[in-house]
């Protein structure tokens, strides 16, 4: 099987969010079952600006074949006025201004697009739904197309150029349930196939340090949160309901966050910020933690609730999140919170019992072993291309 | 699923009711737990469906009030003295301009509160008319490959030439046989537990509410429709809107399968506590009949063995000459 992805940005440069995603499912479709890929993606690195950086042509990074083209145009200047216009009623807003809203959010790929007309794959992977090349290449590939939206509630969804967009897919990879009913919810394609993939989780290292060790805790016990140290990512709001549990629940407890550091957090005693760590840093800290706390509202999947049921450690996630939420309901692997109360009597219930973090624990690892593993996971997505293929051919 | 695990919905309604245990006893000090609400709601999604209006009503009330104490932490040396000062000097306007916007947006917030409580006075008149979801009535023993009914109706579904709907679909056993056979066939049944091992497995099976469901279908897509254990416990408006939405998503050449329990079923034990909770009556297999040659199908109906349950095969367009 030869299988072509489209994405606006690959590499290994490139972290995490829907483009890390798609570099994964490419590289263990090479790796592991010995498919053929290739990716159509641009030079650009930055997704504010979608500058050209790296060289157009052809390269090979990890067996999968990259193309990457030149944008005739990027982030446009009048972006954010034209944003800020269609927000109020994006489902109102005409298919010219929704189209004129693609062009400048960027990357115009009209190359790409010509490029990938000539691909011999047999079937076409888009990832995500929100760019030029998804809504003017899924209509002209005569592949099979896959689109995985990676969708959040956002006005773009609303928009015309989407609803053609997501009626021409022949089918839909998404990351949780709860994606597919938004996705429902807005438009009608509920009778598309479909599969609700999520991600793998990457292999655990260590190097036998203990947690505490790395984080200089000395013998105090830890809660940590993985992720970007970022106020829209909930990282403000968890440091000042940590205090805030702190003061009234006095003891040796520790909250660390691993991860990058983009926003300011309240100074305090309890609060370990490690910046950016290795991986066999990171497994070893999430090994040692009592609980692995997800605050942000805004996930379309979260790898670390996983990777921390890897380690068999229990979730206690933002209950405004559609996705972390569905994970923690299906698994039985954690709890979640919709206010301080309940993250206080939450994370209490949880430090209280060291056989309910045990129980969760074991509930998240029995889950993802029995769904994302990667053996298991690039299998599964093995089979539904091959019956996407198929379906094209039996109606071609 | 791991042995030892634990029922999350219990221990979940046992923290919020802790939770309002403690803060009708004044445990939370409310000036800090509002200032809290508002950081934890500040990037939370606005949800104004599925019962999180008051969750967005809850937003709203936090967002309402106006401070007009401007921050003054500086990372500049004297920064914070400046701040401070700027703040007193024009506390007097910015707590003007704060109070007038915060009473107007408290008013607003009173309205949408009085919007919500009428809605929920109308929610609970019309609850006897719910058109959300509807329990599948399961017969024990009528459902599988080797039930009674199971050979026709895959049959029938066989006969489509397009794609195929099975609701209640338990763990895909019909879909797939479909798919085996070379068919175009996908599932839905509202029970997660039933369909995850055969979803994990490769068949395109969700647990999504038939009615709803078929709201977010395009017109003219489906050429079959299995209606199984889904019919019985529909209240009357429920049903009508299940056969407008047959209607419309269907093509033109199109085959309706229905297995449902018997109405003369009802009164006896083996029938399912489900159907007695939804205070329906299923309908006869001859109404049935009647309903869908008004669609334009030829129809067939057949009763099964015991007298419990029966099947309705339809048929239109070029679907209903015999193969």
């Amino acid at each position: 099987m030869k299988v072509a992805f489209v994405t606006p940005r690959y590499g290994p440069e490139v972290m995490g969010g829907a483009e890390g995603a798609a570099r994964s499912l490419a590289e263990h479709l090479v790796a592991d079952l010995g498919h053929e890929v290739e990716v159509f993606t641009t030079c650009a690195l930055d997704h504010l600006t979608w500058d050209d950086v790296l060289e157009p042509g052809d390269s090979v990074v990890n067996g999968v074949t990259v193309h990457r083209f030149r944008s005739a145009a990027g982030r446009a200047k009048e972006f954010f006025i034209l944003d800020g216009a269609i927000r109020s009623a994006p489902s109102a807003v005409s298919m010219e201004e929704g189209n004129r809203w693609v062009e400048a959010n960027g990357p115009v790929t009209p190359d790409l697009l010509d490029a990938l007309e000539g691909s011999t794959a047999d079937v076409v992977a888009f990832y995500p739904y929100l760019f030029y090349m998804t809504v003017h290449g899924i209509g002209r590939v005569r592949q099979p197309a896959v689109l995985h939206p990676a969708a959040h509630d956002e006005p773009a969804l609303y928009l015309k150029p989407y609803r053609a967009a997501f009626g021409a897919a022949d089918a839909f990879c998404y990351h949780t349930r709860a994606e597919r009913h938004l996705v429902e919810r807005v438009l009608p394609v509920a009778e598309t196939p479909q599969i609700v993939l999520g991600l793998g989780t990457n292999a655990e290292v260590s190097r036998g340090r203990s947690g505490a060790e790395i984080l200089g805790t000395g013998d105090r016990p830890y809660v940590v949160c993985v992720g970007r140290v970022d106020e829209q990512k909930g990282a403000v709001m968890l440091a000042n309901f940590f205090i805030e549990y702190k003061r009234r629940h006095p003891s040796d407890l520790v909250l660390a966050f691993v991860g990058p550091h983009s926003s300011t957090l309240p100074e305090s005693d309890d609060i370990v910020i490690t910046g950016i760590v290795d991986e066999e840093d990171k497994w070893d800290i999430i090994a040692d933690a009592l609980v692995s706390i997800s605050p942000s509202a805004m996930e379309s999947f979260s790898l670390v609730v996983l990777e921390g049921w890897v380690k068999g450690v229990p979730a206690l996630v933002n209950g405004t999140c559609g996705p972390t939420v569905e994970n923690c309901s299906l698994s039985g692997g954690g709890l979640w919170f919709d206010s301080y109360g309940s993250f206080e009597l939450s994370l209490d219930r949880l430090l209280a019992s060291p056989q309910l973090r045990r129980q969760l624990g074991e509930a998240g690892r029995d889950f993802v072993r029995r769904t994302f593993d990667w053996p298991v996971l690039i299998r599964r997505y093995e089979a539904f291309l091959e019956q996407v293929i198929e379906r094209g051919r039996s109606m071609s | 699923m791991s042995d030892v695990s634990v029922d999350i919905e219990v221990v979940r309604a046992e923290i919020a009711e802790e939770v309002r245990r403690r803060r009708a006893g004044g445990a939370f000090d409310a000036l800090r737990e509002r200032e809290l609400e508002q950081l934890f709601h500040q990037y939370a999604p606005l949800q104004g469906r599925d019962g999180a209006l008051a969750e967005t009503l809850r937003a709203v009330d936090v967002t309402a009030y106006i401070d007009p104490h401007v921050p003054v932490a500086s990372s500049q040396p004297a920064g914070t003295a400046v701040k401070r000062g700027l703040r007193k000097a024009s506390f007097w306007y910015m707590n003007w301009i704060a109070a007038q916007v915060t009473r107007s947006l408290s008013t607003v917030a009173r309205s949408l509160h009085l919007i919500d409580d009428e809605l929920t006075d109308i929610r609970k008149t019309l609850d006897g008319l719910t058109l959300s979801g509807s329990p599948v009535i399961a017969l024990d023993g009528a459902d599988g490959a080797s039930a009674w009914w199971a050979k026709e109706a895959r049959a029938m579904a066989a006969r489509s030439t397009g794609r195929v709907l099975v609701s209640a679909c338990a763990d895909g056993w019909l879909v797939a046989d479909l798919v085996a056979s070379g068919g175009d066939a996908y599932g839905l049944d509202p029970r997660t537990g039933l369909i995850m091992e055969a979803e994990i497995a490769g068949l395109d099976l969700r647990d999504d509410d038939l009615l709803e469901h078929l709201d977010a279908v395009a017109d003219d897509r489906l050429s079959g429709i299995v209606l199984n254990g889904t019919t019985e416990a529909l209240l009357p408006a429920q049903r009508r809107r299940l056969l407008r939405r047959i209607e419309r998503v269907l093509t033109t050449d199109a085959v309706v399968v229905l297995h449902a329990v018997h109405p003369d079923a009802v009164d006896g034990d083996d029938v399912p506590a489900e159907l007695d909770l939804a205070g329906a009556r299923p309908l006869r297999p001859t109404t049935w009949a009647t309903l869908l040659a008004e669609m334009g199908f030829a129809t067939t109906v057949a009763i099964g063995p015991t007298g419990a349950d029966f099947l309705v095969t339809a048929t239109r367009g070029r679907l209903s000459v015999a193969p």
